[in-house]
């Protein structure tokens, strides 16, 4: 990596300028407002009294906090974990020149165009111990009956499976991408000192599909950890707040209980959360390079 | 390239400003812009009625004239259209806001300056509104209006006041009613509760394979709504408040706890079970609906919603049995109201507006369409008789009467409903201590109070 | 990759069938849904197949509603939100991949964590502020965030396809007299295509999805986006489901289209002749 000389700088930020402009005005100056609120008592949209850090102890001397925390970790680890290793194989999949390849792309991808509400209300729908179509099904067919929404780890396997059915393609697209830009000599190359299946894979794909593994890691875990429409129309937090993660209770303290300076609060811990999640992800990512 | 870009870019970008600007500017309907002080101050709309250009309101409310399927949007927007017809000096145009979602809305846009100039309250909520000050009183007009009214008006001046003030005006009402399925009952050869205790036999014996015989929703989603509205009614039934006089929370009384057994005692008997725990209020519906559920308390107004399928035709109402027979059991009666936003210019015209809304004539639209009139004289219209509704509506208003009462909720409805409903699930569900789960409740609702 | 054993590619396609199946199971239901007439909906059991058709809830919601308005909102929104984020993204992402110094790590870093700034932290400052600058309840304060909130994540994704990029190519065109900017027009971004491709899908599907500033920033009805019309199917009386489902499968296809046509750009490999040159 060469350095760069002074005037390529200005060359540099002249590309960069765009990018941060936007970023401050919409980004950064709105969370300075909303880290503000969090240090005061606030009346709806007004502040009123400085409490300092009140807010922010709130969250873990209070019933649920810790709780919020450790579901919102269970939540995004698991989807995780199941989103890539299915994205990177059907990635895959649909590289190869099979027939219809066309066709199987879109049908898999489907499930991300729909929103997050919908989502929810379908599987909520499909699940339901009554009439859903699904338990239905699987009564029929297997004789198991199942009530799925009613006990904490119930309801955590259902949302953590619609949260996957809903976001695997985001993963799914960019790995394809990233596949695409391969370039078929390599895998020659590869062939030719015998390598070949598994062992080119291994060995030539998945190094070089890593860093866009890595991106999709982190977009996913930042789109989790903040995730709110899904699980609010979905279990709503339920059964037991077994649900309940720390995005869904800055959304229901600051938008439904109107305790703005409580939602800033947690929202700002989240941040907090995003940041430090993000930065062990690269730390992993430099550290397997060299 | 770089060039054409660019070019193109810009061309979009202005395309996208002209877009809005030209929505909000022109267009063949009144436009008042829907929060901005900017567009009513700077408007130049003259001083108020004695100015030629017609004075322009924006009403918020939950309905969406657009939506023809609807027949309640239909009725708004033919009251809206023939008030606009019916006179030069005022035009309303609609703003509609989801449900969930257009309280907050009007917090925002308030605290920002702007906000309505006349927002749908529901009751439950109308607390909250006084709170964040985004209504003003209208007393004045409002005690005038209902002395005009006589007795036609279902409700006098004083069940209305907070603070001695009126701040809004019920332009429906909904009960919270029981539902449910008559032909179970018949085949089972019961007859309608009258007893709460009856209600427990009737409940276990229409339960059945895929079938809760009593519904509840105790999910602490949707803020939790299924819940109060089925814990309050038995509250009341076991003589109960949910708060005293001083706003104090009283919902942990023997009455509470009373209540709060009657639904373990349906899980007990098996005529309800954990499916319960993840059920919000739309769940309640949809399986009366299905017929997975035999009976349950819902609100009157999702009444069509609930006969919407073969099996809901079997669906009946009935008010809430009492503890023990001939003891009264008080109807939970709630509805949506017309205030007067704070920040509006025009209050005089705004309550022309409302006053319109509670004509017999907009009264009788809205009863054709299905949602309960508060003009004791749009019953005895003619084509209101004619409704298949008509019978049922006639008692869920005596109903309502009967018990007299709308009780505004405090501003803190909210917290409390989704704290409660979680209580509920670890009482009704994991064996908490009734008392003690009640008392803690209580206790934290009422610090600081 | 041309000779898969027979084995292979019955494995191959077994998957793809498999999660084919995961995937469309839900939207089968929500399509058979939409056909079914409101009476039929949630019965018990559940029908896979409607015992009768009808089309009343397609017609309600393309000719008795604004649908219509919504659709073509949410269209004209995310088209100029793609273009303005692929374009301020790709400029950034250039520079982070080709730039290399101190000052850019940490540039980099700043844009990047904005991303992590949960939205709902932000959403009433952000109200606040458009309506004391008078953009509220316009389309431009939409595409506005939209592209500031997706910059940050499409400039990683395309710095991470710039970065595979050899710079050999820069360096032939250097030697030939370009400027970094023709060698960014002409030369990168032509390459680029399988990754921009999935930035303006990525783009796309947040926009057309996204719910909590599509509601937040707008009132009038005339300028409401797909997602903040299709909760006008949940209302306080019960939810239409026959409505949503048809619209919900209305709103399916643009996004799909979208994907259909940008296939030719997943297709096989780097063409040789960049590396070749």
């Amino acid at each position: 990596m060469e350095v760069t000389k002074g005037k390529e700088k200005w060359v540099a930020l002249a590309f960069m300028a765009p990018a941060l402009l936007l970023v401050a005005l919409v980004s950064i100056y709105p969370i300075f407002v909303a880290v503000n609120w969090s240090l005061y008592e606030t009346s709806y949209v007004r502040a009123v009294k400085y409490v300092g850090l009140d807010n922010f102890v709130a969250l873990f001397t209070s019933e649920n906090g810790v709780q919020n925390i450790v579901n919102s970790a269970v939540y995004v680890f698991s989807s995780i974990l199941i989103v890539i290793p299915v994205a990177v194989l059907l990635a895959v999949l649909l590289n190869l020149n099979l027939k219809l390849r066309t066709l199987f792309r879109t049908m898999i991808i489907l499930p991300w165009v729909i929103s997050q509400t919908v989502t929810a209300l379908l599987w909520k729908w499909m699940i339901n111990a009554n009439y859903g179509p699904i338990t239905y099904m699987l009564e029929r067919v297997a004789g198991i009956k199942t009530d799925l929404l009613s006990t904490p780890l119930g309801a955590n396997l259902s949302l953590i499976v619609a949260n996957v059915w809903n976001t695997f393609p985001l993963a799914l697209v960019l790995v394809l991408a990233a596949l695409q830009t391969i370039p078929t000599e390599l895998y020659e190359s590869g062939r030719v000192d015998g390598a070949s299946g598994w062992k080119s894979f291994f060995h030539i794909t998945l190094p070089l599909i890593r860093p866009t593994i890595m991106v999709a890691v982190i977009t996913l875990s930042l789109e989790y950890f903040n995730m709110v429409t899904l699980i609010y129309v979905f279990t709503g937090g339920g059964p037991f707040s077994a649900t309940e993660t720390l995005s869904l209770r800055a959304f229901k303290e600051g938008f439904d209980y109107w305790n703005v300076a409580l939602g800033s609060a947690f929202s700002v811990i989240l941040f907090f959360f995003n940041i430090l999640l993000s930065l062990i992800y690269i730390r992993l990512l430099r550290s397997k390079e060299h | 390239m770089k060039k054409w870009l660019a070019i193109g870019l810009a061309v979009l970008l202005v395309l996208a400003g002209c877009a809005s600007g030209g929505s909000k500017g022109g267009g063949k309907d009144s436009v008042s812009g829907g929060q901005g002080t900017q567009n009513q101050g700077s408007g130049g709309q003259g001083s108020g009625s004695d100015s030629k250009k017609p004075v322009e309101l924006s009403l918020w409310i939950f309905l969406n004239p657009q939506q023809t399927d609807d027949p309640r949007s239909v009725a708004l927007k033919n009251i809206v259209d023939s008030f606009n017809e019916s006179q030069d000096n005022i035009r309303v145009k609609v703003e509609s806001i989801h449900y969930s979602k257009i309280d907050s809305q009007v917090i925002q846009a308030v605290s920002a300056g702007g906000g309505p100039d006349i927002l749908n309250v529901y009751t439950d909520m109308l607390n909250l509104h006084v709170d964040a000050k985004t209504v003003q009183p209208m007393t004045k007009y409002a005690e005038q209006w209902i002395r005009e009214a006589g007795g036609d008006y279902i409700y006098s001046a004083d069940q209305l006041k907070l603070n001695g003030e009126i701040m809004s005006l019920p332009w429906e009402a909904r009960v919270f009613t029981v539902f449910y399925r008559q032909d179970l009952l018949d085949e089972k050869g019961l007859s309608a509760p009258k007893t709460l205790a009856e209600w427990q036999e009737v409940a276990k014996q229409t339960a059945g394979d895929n079938r809760l015989g009593f519904a509840v929703g105790l999910s602490e989603g949707a803020n939790a709504a299924s819940f109060v509205e089925t814990f309050i009614p038995l509250l009341r039934a076991y003589g109960g408040a949910m708060f005293d006089a001083d706003g104090k929370a009283s919902f942990n009384s023997e009455a509470g706890v009373k209540a709060i057994e009657f639904i373990k005692d349906m899980v007990a008997s098996g005529a309800m079970n954990e499916q319960a725990v993840s059920m919000t209020a739309d769940d309640v519906t949809n399986g009366l609906k299905a017929g997975s559920i035999s009976t349950a308390i819902s609100g009157s107004m999702r009444a069509s919603a609930i006969r919407g399928s073969d099996i809901g035709q079997h669906i009946k109402t009935m008010p809430v049995p009492p503890a023990e027979e001939g003891q009264p059991s008080p109807t939970m009666v709630a509805g949506q109201t017309l205030s007067i936003g704070v920040n509006t210019k025009y209050p005089d015209e705004a309550f022309e507006f409302i006053k319109y809304f509670l004509t017999k004539e907009s009264q009788i639209k809205w009863a054709g369409a299905g949602v309960m009139p508060v003009l004791s004289s749009a019953y005895e219209d003619p084509a209101v008789k004619e409704l298949a509704t008509y019978d049922e509506m006639i008692s869920w208003k005596e109903e309502a009467s009967k018990s007299g009462q709308i009780v505004f909720y405090p501003e803190d409805y909210a917290k409390l409903s989704v704290e409660l409903a979680k209580a509920a699930q670890q009482m009704v569900f994991q064996n908490a201590p009734v008392k003690e789960t009640l008392d803690k409740v209580a206790a934290q609702y009422n610090q600081g109070k | 990759m041309q000779n898969m054993t027979a084995g292979a590619k019955f494995s191959a396609y077994a998957v793809l069938i498999l999660f084919s199946a995961f995937a469309l199971v839900p939207i089968l239901w929500a399509f058979g849904t939409s056909l079914k007439p409101e009476t039929q909906i949630l019965q018990y059991p559940p029908n896979w197949l409607p015992s009768s058709y009808t089309w009343t809830h397609y017609y309600n919601v393309l000719f008795r509603s604004n649908f219509p308005t919504y659709f073509l909102n949410s269209m004209l929104v995310a088209a100029i939100s793609i273009v303005v984020s692929l374009f301020i993204a790709s400029h950034a992402a250039y520079a982070a991949s080709r730039f290399r110094f101190k000052g850019m790590n940490l540039l980099l870093f700043l844009i990047l964590m904005t991303s992590m700034i949960p939205g709902i932290a932000v959403l009433i400052p952000l109200y606040l502020t458009s309506v004391k600058v008078g953009i509220y309840d316009t389309f431009f304060v939409m595409i506005l965030i939209y592209t500031a909130w997706r910059t940050p994540m499409l400039t990683w994704v395309l710095k991470g396809f710039f970065d595979a990029i050899p710079r050999e190519i820069e360096e032939a065109a250097k030697v030939d007299g370009c400027s970094p900017w023709r060698a960014f027009y002409q030369l990168i971004l032509p390459v680029s295509q399988p990754g921009l491709a999935a930035g303006a899908l990525l783009s796309a599907v947040y926009v057309w999805n996204d719910f909590l500033v599509a509601f937040s920033f707008t009132t009038k009805d005339e300028l409401r986006l797909l997602s903040v019309g299709l909760y006008n199917y949940i209302t306080q009386y019960g939810i239409n489901w026959g409505q949503l489902m048809a619209a919900v499968m209305i709103s399916i296809l643009p996004v799909v289209a979208l994907f259909i046509g940008l296939q030719s750009k997943f297709v096989d490999g780097l063409s040789a002749g960049a590396v070749k040159g």
